[in-house]
Parts: C-alpha cells; sequence; structure tokens
C-alpha cells in the first residue's frame, strides 16, 4: 500500500488545567488517513473535540495541551520534534481556515499586504512578487484584485472569507483545514464558499479537512466523513454511506435531529448533551443518549467495526451477527 | 378584517431619513429597509420570515413591536392599530407579544438567577402583585418549557446551564407574562445541531396551544418543518408567501428557487446548485424596477423598471403568492409572439 499524504494515527490531547485540577482528555485517540485532493468532513456537536483536532494538526494548541500520537506527512511523524518539527510545515504544507473571518485579518492593514506578508515571512518572494501573487490569490479565491488594496472592513463578510482562503493558499499548502468556515455566512454566500471549497480541491489536488456540525452540507461536500464523539471518531465512511446506512447510532440520530426539506423526515431531537472532558466514563461514550443502548453499552467499550471495506464504526452493534469481523485497534 | 391576532399592511421603515446632512457634508442616505410589507398571522399558527441578513425580516419584527417606528403601513394586533396607542395602553397590548432572542448567551443576565430572570418581566409589567403568585407563576412557566422540575432550576445562574436550557428560560421569561404573540428572531441559530429540534418542538406545542408565532430565520429547514406558512423576504420585500409545504415542493419566484437549491441536502447530493453571484445590495441603493432583477436568472427588460407586487401564484393555492413580472410576462410573452405571426 503507497503511503498515505497524511496519516493521524492515536492522537490524544490532554490538557493541564493548574496543578490540582483534574487534567482534560479532549482528544482520546483519533486516527484517519487523507489522500491528495480528498474532502473530509468531520462533524460533531460542540464540544466533542473537533476543533482541538485539526488544532493540534497546525500546532496551534496552547502550552497547557499534552499531545501524544503521530501526524505523519508522506510517512514522516512530524508531530514526534514538537515544535521545531512543526513549524517548517505551518501554512507551507498544512494551512488553516478559521471560524470568524474577520478576526484573521490585522484591521489596520491592507488585505493585500497581509497575504504577501505570509509569503515574504518565509523568505520565498520578493515585496513586488508577494504583492503580484497576493493579487492572483483574490483572483483565483473570486475577490477582483483590485480590493488588495482595501482594508478588512471594506469587505462584506463572504469576501473576507474568501480573503481568508486565499491567505491561507499563499504558500501552497497541500492540506487546508477549514473549521467552520461558513457558519457566520448567509445561506447563498455559504453556497459560493463550498463551491469554491470544491473547486479548490479538484484544481489544485488540495486536501481538505471540513470541520462542521451541518451534516447535510458535510454530505454534499466531502467525500467521506469522520464522526467525532467524546473525543473520539466514533465512524468513519464514504458521505453517501453515511446519511443512507449509518452504522453508529449517533450519526443515525444527529441525522434525525436536523431538518431538512424533505417534509415526509420527522425531525427528533437528540436528549441530553456530550459528556464533559472531566466526566468518569464506563462503557460507551455515547450510551447514556442512545435510543438502542443494551446493557453491554453501560458497561463495556465498543470496540472499532469493520462495516465494509470503507466504513468503520465503534459500536457494539455496528455489525450484528458478524464478530469475526472485529479489528481491534483504531478506526481508520 | 380584525379577526387577525396579526394583521400587517404596507409596513415600510426607512432608516436615516432625519434631518440635516450627514457626516462630512455629504447628504444622508435614506435606507428602506422594509417596503410594503403585508401579512397576517392568526391563533394556532407559525409564520417564518425567511431572507438573507439584509433582507429586512428581523426589522420587520422589530417594527410589529414598535420597537423601531414604521414610516408607513399599519400594524393591527388583536383589532387595535399599534401605531396609535401611546403610554399605558400600548404597554398594555406589548405584554401580550413577547420577543425571543437568538442568543440565550447574550440575552440572559448572568448576575440573576433562573427564578429572578423568569420573574423580572412581572415585575416590569407590575402584573402580579404577590409575591406568592409570581413564584407559582414562574414554577409554572419553567414546567411549560420543560425544564421540570422547576425547583432544580429556580436557583440557577445562566453558565450553569447549557444552551438549550438558556433557550428555555429564555421562553419562560416570555411566557410567564402569558403573551398571544411569540416574536422568535433566529430561536436555535446559535444552539448545538442536536438541542434545536427540542426548542423548535417547544415552539410548536406552544403554537398548538394557542399562540400566535412569527418566527424569524435564515434557515428555509427550519422553517418547512416548523411553520404552517413562510413568507420570503428579499432586499425589504416579501417575493412570496403561502403554506410550507408549497414553497418548498412549488416554488414560484426565481429567489426562493435559489434559496432552495442551496440548502444542502444529503438525499439529493450534488443537484446543481442555482448560486446567484453576489450578495443582496446594499439597502441604500436599491435597484430599480424588481429589486431581484440584477441576480435573477430570468428576468427581462419590464423587471429593470417595473415593480411586482404580491400576486396569487400559478400554482393551485390561493394562499400561495409571488411577487414576479415573469409568471405573468411568460403568458404575455407567448400572447405577443402569437400575435406577431
Amino acid at each position: 500500500m503507497t503511503e498515505p499524504m497524511l496519516e493521524v494515527e492515536d492522537l490524544r490531547v490532554t490538557f493541564r488545567t493548574g496543578p490540582r485540577g483534574t487534567p482534560l482528555d479532549v482528544v482520546r485517540g483519533v486516527s484517519f488517513r487523507l489522500e491528495q485532493g480528498q474532502r473530509l468532513g468531520l462533524v460533531g456537536e460542540s464540544g466533542c473535540g473537533k476543533s482541538t483536532t485539526i488544532l493540534t494538526l497546525m500546532g496551534l494548541l496552547p502550552p497547557n495541551a499534552e499531545v501524544s500520537g503521530a501526524i505523519r506527512l508522506d510517512g514522516v511523524d512530524i508531530l514526534q520534534g514538537g515544535e521545531r518539527s512543526m513549524r517548517p510545515h505551518r501554512w507551507t504544507d498544512i494551512a488553516m481556515v478559521f471560524q470568524g473571518a474577520m478576526n484573521a485579518f490585522n484591521p489596520t492593514r491592507t488585505i493585500g499586504a497581509q497575504i504577501a506578508e505570509t509569503m515574504r515571512g518565509r523568505g520565498r518572494a520578493n515585496r513586488k512578487a508577494a504583492h503580484a501573487r497576493a493579487r492572483a490569490l483574490l483572483g483565483m479565491v473570486g475577490i477582483p484584485p483590485d480590493r488588495a488594496d482595501r482594508y478588512p472592513h471594506e469587505l462584506s463578510g463572504g469576501m473576507r472569507q474568501r480573503a481568508a482562503l486565499a491567505m491561507a493558499l499563499a504558500n501552497e499548502p497541500r492540506v487546508l483545514l477549514a473549521d467552520e468556515p461558513t457558519t457566520a455566512l448567509d445561506v447563498m454566500i455559504q453556497a459560493q464558499i463550498l463551491e469554491l471549497l470544491e473547486r479548490l480541491t479538484a484544481e489544485l489536488g488540495l486536501a481538505l479537512v471540513l470541520v462542521t456540525h451541518d451534516l447535510p452540507l458535510v454530505v454534499e461536500t466531502c467525500d467521506r466523513v469522520a464522526m467525532m464523539y467524546a473525543g473520539r471518531l466514533v465512524e468513519i465512511g464514504p458521505a453517501a454511506t453515511l446519511f443512507t446506512a449509518a452504522a453508529h447510532p449517533y450519526t443515525r440520530m444527529l441525522f434525525a435531529a436536523t431538518p431538512s426539506l424533505d417534509l415526509d423526515r420527522r425531525v427528533t431531537s437528540l436528549t441530553g448533551a456530550p459528556p464533559r472532558p472531566d466526566q468518569e466514563l464506563v462503557g460507551c461514550d455515547f450510551a447514556p443518549r442512545c435510543d438502542r443502548a443494551e446493557t453491554i453499552c453501560h458497561v463495556m467499550s465498543p470496540r472499532t467495526t469493520r462495516v465494509t471495506e470503507q466504513h468503520v464504526a465503534a459500536c457494539h452493534f455496528a455489525d450484528t451477527g458478524e464478530t469475526h469481523r472485529l479489528v481491534p485497534g483504531v478506526v481508520r | 378584517m380584525t379577526d387577525h391576532l396579526l394583521d400587517v399592511r404596507a409596513l415600510e421603515v426607512t432608516f436615516g431619513s432625519g434631518r440635516g446632512v450627514g457626516t462630512l457634508g455629504r447628504r444622508r442616505e435614506v435606507v428602506r429597509a422594509v417596503d410594503s410589507v403585508g401579512f397576517t398571522l392568526d391563533r394556532g399558527e407559525t409564520l417564518a420570515l425567511v431572507g438573507e441578513s439584509g433582507s429586512g425580516k428581523t426589522t420587520t419584527a422589530h417594527a410589529v413591536l414598535r420597537l423601531v417606528e414604521a414610516s408607513a403601513g399599519t400594524v393591527r394586533f388583536k383589532g387595535s392599530d399599534l401605531a396609535g396607542l401611546s403610554g399605558s395602553r400600548l404597554r398594555a397590548l406589548r405584554k401580550e407579544m413577547q420577543l425571543i432572542y437568538q442568543d440565550p448567551y447574550e440575552s440572559l443576565d448572568p448576575r440573576y438567577p433562573v427564578g429572578r430572570i423568569v420573574e423580572e418581566p412581572l415585575l416590569v409589567h407590575r402584573s402580579l402583585p404577590s409575591r406568592q403568585a409570581r413564584r407559582e407563576r414562574v414554577r409554572q412557566a419553567l414546567e411549560q418549557v420543560g425544564l421540570s422540575p422547576a425547583e432544580l432550576f429556580l436557583p440557577r445562574r445562566p453558565h450553569e446551564l447549557s444552551g438549550g436550557q438558556r433557550q428555555r428560560v429564555a421562553i419562560a421569561a416570555a411566557l410567564v407574562l402569558e403573551p398571544d404573540l411569540l416574536i422568535a428572531d433566529e430561536p436555535v441559530s446559535m444552539l448545538d445541531v442536536s438541542v434545536r429540534a427540542g426548542i423548535l418542538d417547544l415552539l410548536d406545542q406552544l403554537r398548538r396551544s394557542g399562540l400566535g408565532i412569527l418566527m424569524i430565520t435564515h434557515d428555509l429547514s427550519t422553517a418547512a418543518h416548523y411553520a404552517d406558512r413562510i413568507a420570503v423576504m428579499y432586499l425589504g420585500r416579501i417575493v412570496e408567501i403561502g403554506p410550507s409545504r408549497r414553497i418548498v415542493t412549488d416554488p414560484q419566484h426565481p429567489y426562493t428557487r435559489a434559496l432552495l437549491s442551496v440548502v444542502p441536502q444529503p438525499h439529493r447530493i450534488r443537484v446543481k446548485r442555482a448560486i446567484l453571484s453576489g450578495e443582496i445590495p446594499d439597502a441604500a441603493v436599491i435597484p430599480t424596477g424588481c429589486r431581484f432583477h440584477p441576480r435573477c436568472p430570468i428576468s427581462t427588460e419590464d423587471c429593470s423598471s417595473l415593480s411586482p407586487s404580491l400576486e396569487p401564484s400559478p400554482s393551485p393555492d390561493p394562499a400561495h403568492e409571488v411577487a414576479c413580472l415573469n409568471l405573468e410576462g411568460r403568458a404575455r410573452n407567448t400572447q405577443a409572439a402569437t400575435g406577431s405571426t
């Protein structure tokens, strides 16, 4: 098997909260692979560790975070060497777009200057070339290049999110991490940004990790979807499969809680909330909220079951009747 | 006709139309945020105002409550024209129309326990003089919104509650005054997907118990599931209004069609989205004629000069109205074409 472009293995993040505070396990063994041009959706409720996971990939966690596991880029672990091994890849191989595009820019400098600066900081281009490329990048994301001379407040929310995207792409990264990039935007603008992301992944061969709580959006935009719950990946599979044949009740119930235009489908709310990271957990993390939990679920943590070649789920009932297909270890 | 709970006609709200000149000697621009908006709402009914930012949906709601003053039009609530009222009579009617805000993290006073937050409206409106009676009403309201047993929640402060629970507290604070009309401004958009349905179910339960609900949302899926009727707004005007199922399954206005096509739909993966380029224009520079014509995929020459008004749509449902010249225009053009041959 060829090496994946990006491979995350058994990633764990624990926050230390002072000398007497309980350590908070926010990411609890996340593994996935990403190939060139692939779009992976990372979905879950607030507080499930989605943002922490991608901030870890960027090496942007606060100092009180303890990280273990492996982040392999072309087979080379970049997590092991700490900041020194992360830094050369940040923005050049792995880049990120944040949720609030307003805060991604310095309000006192023009958009173009700020995009150019990200290139110059790496000693790649001289001033003139960097500015020319900033304009070209703006053009690529659908902003008239003359807007390079505008200040952030002179652009609309949608424009700013495009500009943030242009800035993330400045150093030709191979992996783009997008944390709820359209949450603050109107539906029409959201559609424009999603279309742009789809185009960029196709044209530039960019791999995308799209973090969102919007399941229908992810199914429409991504090739694969990873469901995250209480710091773990509970299901990964092809986007369409997760919608039509989810193996984990969390996926199914979250879909059921989301209204769609299909008026004949009932919307049922998912009661309760995900466990807090300081909670003691016994059995399956989702069992207290699950509509088909049985005794075993409350006492034993489920292993990861391979449902099909491309589809795995961590549920005792993910693959009823075919226990020989149980694969120990991590979700891939 | 006064049998509707709420009857809004030809509502118009303008901003910046004050006297004098603006800053730096420039003439102040008049922003017409809401223009000729009309609709009715009955008891036991939910009407959703749907549109993008800048479409005027929130301003419409605020004008209904007279939180902003309308420059023209009438708002009749239970038969009384609100525009003519002031002082105690306005306060008395306002008590019966309550607003629920979008963000339960901002709308609740963090210093007060839940019991006090829910009691506050009763104190402000001096509606129950007895402390005992107020306590009882607060308890009822909390139970009504599913915060049960109420005793458990009374002493808690907002930071001890989840987002969904906070929004329930906000709804309870609206319900203690026993209103007839609830205006819910994006009631779930700040909440986690998993708890949204619970809040929307609660609102639907309140509707069934006889309240009229005016729901403001940008989410057509939510509107389709939880509203009886949908009014689609674009740049200060209602472009299409009708029963939710009609709007979703048989949209007539090109803007409604475009909006529906960009709603993420897992069950129809990768249909061609009819993405409109650009954004809603600034309300200070409203396009002439039909406001939607610069972005409209089917606009004709007439659209830049003639402003369409709401008329019965070609669909069989008489409650379904649409403001588009081209529905009529199509017929007319065909006629003209046949005439010339």
